[in-house]
């Protein structure tokens, strides 16, 4: 419990000081507002370089439901792949560059430590996925008019990406406590949730995976029913598999 | 349905400021860390103007061209 | 305090530690000698835990505090945050914390760099804040890897000073190094570690009064040629090293050589421009010692 709280500030101040927040917030929150307006402007833009003739307007029609869709897609992609760029490290630097030795001399417990990685960036993920949603739900709702989005539906959207990102992160620990190089770490962790899509074709395993969640996201009609309880208790699963595997890995790490 | 015609250079200005406001300190503060602490991987001419792309810009300096506390 | 029985370790099928044996006795400060890769690293990480071992029995008494041969903390921290974060590692109250941090930032004399992140600290700087975090909980047992080999004479000198404070307070201190003249300065007993394996151990004056042997040192006039081999084979020669015109025999009896030596090389009719006798110095012995066990 000790070495939780203690590493749990310790990764407040590093991803303070290696300015994590400010990546993350910047990629989030930035496309949040960024994605809407230049799909607002993009057929005002085309409109000044392509034939008079054509209504670029009509040919691209945004309501608010493919605009806030539009984004959504934009978090998959680069939020993803900018969350495991910041986050590659997250173990596997510490065990690189040796900063687990003295600590470990001091009562460290890796439970603590792969807990609090773990809660704080699925935190984190939490926190922002859902101000990137609200700042873009005030964007969409002022320039987009047809189609109307709901803020429930926004929210719900919100909990399911949040579901997933949250599996990532999990994922991300406990890769990150098994290769020493970051650049293997992210190649992992990246090929995993690239091959989700792919694999989810697959029947059997649409609800196994947690790439549903970011299926339920995308589908803003449909409502909150009993189809989410059996992948939420897979997501759990997963959770706790991936922080024990990551515990027993490094507590047979030998540190230097 | 809202056009882009309707809107006012004021209501334009207004609904872009906050991200003006954003793109404009990420920028100015990773060319002051640029500055100060020197680059890594590119040279600081190179992060500079990488540092012109809109987010991915800043971003990329911060995860790949930012000098960090070294280790050792 | 430390009992080492008969320790074995390997990496794979190689073995680094060949069961080796030692004892640190309280308040006493052992210097562990050996080349890089003896083996030193492996026997202090297997002491403190970190590592675990194949063989043998490892007894290690009270509270230990380690320093690691190039210590990392976390670059972005300032010293004063890292002795907190180690702080509430240990789960010291909160209280204490913050007049330990500056008992310790006085000690290993970081006081003015205490706000400086880390990660601008020079190798006797980041040496020095190891001590500190080695020493916060107090042990009475202190594991240093290294401590001074990677620092400048000033960077040595204070940690040897510390070192030395600590072992006045009654603290024990167990010490590897491959550099003799840092542990002749404090060490009150030395072991000698090579290819794994124990060569010689006992107290500093105990190896001084039986391995420091006399050398002779002798100038010819012309080179000594074949004379060397007929003094190498003599029983009370140990060792016969020649460059040139001068040759250095160290003798196992200064008494005997005195008798002998010259009239043995005037046997050999080779003329004499000068002689010289002098103590060896442990450097030699060490040099003698893991010669002997190649």
């Amino acid at each position: 419990m000790n070495s939780f709280k203690v590493y749990f500030k310790k990764e407040i101040m590093e991803s303070i000081r290696s300015y994590r927040y400010i990546i993350l917030a910047a990629v989030f929150i930035g496309y949040g507002i960024l994605d809407p307006v230049l799909l607002k402007m993009l057929p005002a833009i085309l409109e000044k370089q392509g034939d008079a003739g054509i209504d670029y307007s009509q040919l691209f029609r945004i309501t608010q439901v493919s605009a806030l869709q539009s984004f959504m897609g934009n978090l998959f992609q680069m939020g993803i792949l900018v969350l495991v760029l910041c986050l590659m490290g997250v173990v596997s630097e510490e065990i690189k560059n040796y900063t687990f030795v003295l600590p470990s001399t001091k009562k460290l417990s890796f439970g603590g430590v792969v807990l609090s990685k773990s809660l704080h960036y699925s935190l984190l993920m939490v926190v922002l996925i859902f101000s990137a949603l609200m700042v873009n739900y005030y964007y969409i709702t002022t320039l987009f008019q047809d189609d109307f989005v709901t803020f429930q539906q926004v929210m719900k959207s919100g909990f399911f990406i949040s579901c997933y990102f949250i599996f990532i992160i999990n994922l991300l620990v406990c890769i990150s406590s098994f290769f020493k190089k970051g650049g293997i770490v992210s190649l992992v962790t990246l090929g995993i949730s690239l091959s989700m899509p792919f694999l989810s074709q697959i029947n059997a395993l649409r609800k196994v995976l947690p790439y549903y969640f970011l299926q339920r996201a995308g589908q803003l009609s449909q409502p909150l029913d009993s189809s989410i309880i059996l992948p939420l208790i897979l997501l759990v699963t997963y959770i706790v598999l991936l922080n024990i595997i990551a515990i027993l890995k490094l507590n047979r790490v030998e540190l230097s | 349905m809202l056009d882009l015609k309707d809107i006012t250079l004021i209501e334009l200005v207004k609904m872009l400021a906050p991200l003006i406001i954003m793109e404009l300190s990420l920028k100015v503060f990773c060319l002051y860390l640029i500055i100060k602490n020197g680059v890594r991987n590119l040279s600081k001419l190179v992060w500079a103007i990488i540092l012109l792309a809109n987010i991915v810009g800043p971003v990329a300096f911060l995860l790949f061209g930012r000098r960090r506390d070294s280790i050792d | 305090m430390i009992k080492v029985e008969g320790l074995v370790k390997k990496y794979n099928d190689h073995s680094v530690l060949k069961g080796i044996n030692f004892e640190v006795k309280n308040n006493e400060v052992y210097g562990f000698l050996g080349h890089n890769g003896a083996g030193k690293s492996t026997t202090i990480n297997i002491l403190t835990g970190l590592i675990k071992y194949n063989g043998g029995n490892v007894m290690v008494n009270g509270s230990v505090g380690y320093l690691p041969e190039d210590p990392k903390f976390y670059p972005y921290m300032t010293a004063r945050e890292y002795l907190r974060f180690i702080g509430e590692l240990s789960n010291t109250n909160k209280a204490s914390i913050n007049s330990r941090c500056d008992e310790l930032l006085e000690l290993v004399k970081l006081k003015n760099a205490a706000n400086r992140r880390i990660g601008g600290y020079s190798r006797g700087m980041r040496q020095r804040m190891g001590f500190a975090v080695a020493l916060y909980n107090n042990p009475q047992l202190l594991l240093l890897d290294e401590p001074a080999s990677a620092l400048d004479p000033e960077g040595r000198k204070d940690m040897m000073d510390l070192i030395k404070g600590f072992k006045e307070k009654g603290g024990t201190v167990f010490l590897s190094s491959h550099i003799l003249s840092d542990l002749e300065r404090i060490a009150d007993r030395i072991g000698i570690l090579n290819k794994g394996q124990m060569v010689m151990e006992g107290s500093l004056d105990e190896i001084k009064r039986e391995h420091l042997l006399p050398i002779y040192d002798i100038e010819f006039e012309e080179p000594c040629g074949e004379v060397a081999e007929k003094i190498r084979v003599l029983n009370w020669v140990e060792d016969v090293e020649v460059e040139d015109r001068t040759m250095s025999i160290t003798v196992r009896d200064q008494q005997v050589a005195n008798n002998l030596l010259l009239r043995a090389l005037w046997e050999n009719n080779i003329t004499v421009v000068s002689y010289q006798v002098r103590k060896s110095s442990l450097e030699d012995i060490y040099m003698r010692v893991v010669q002997e066990n190649e």
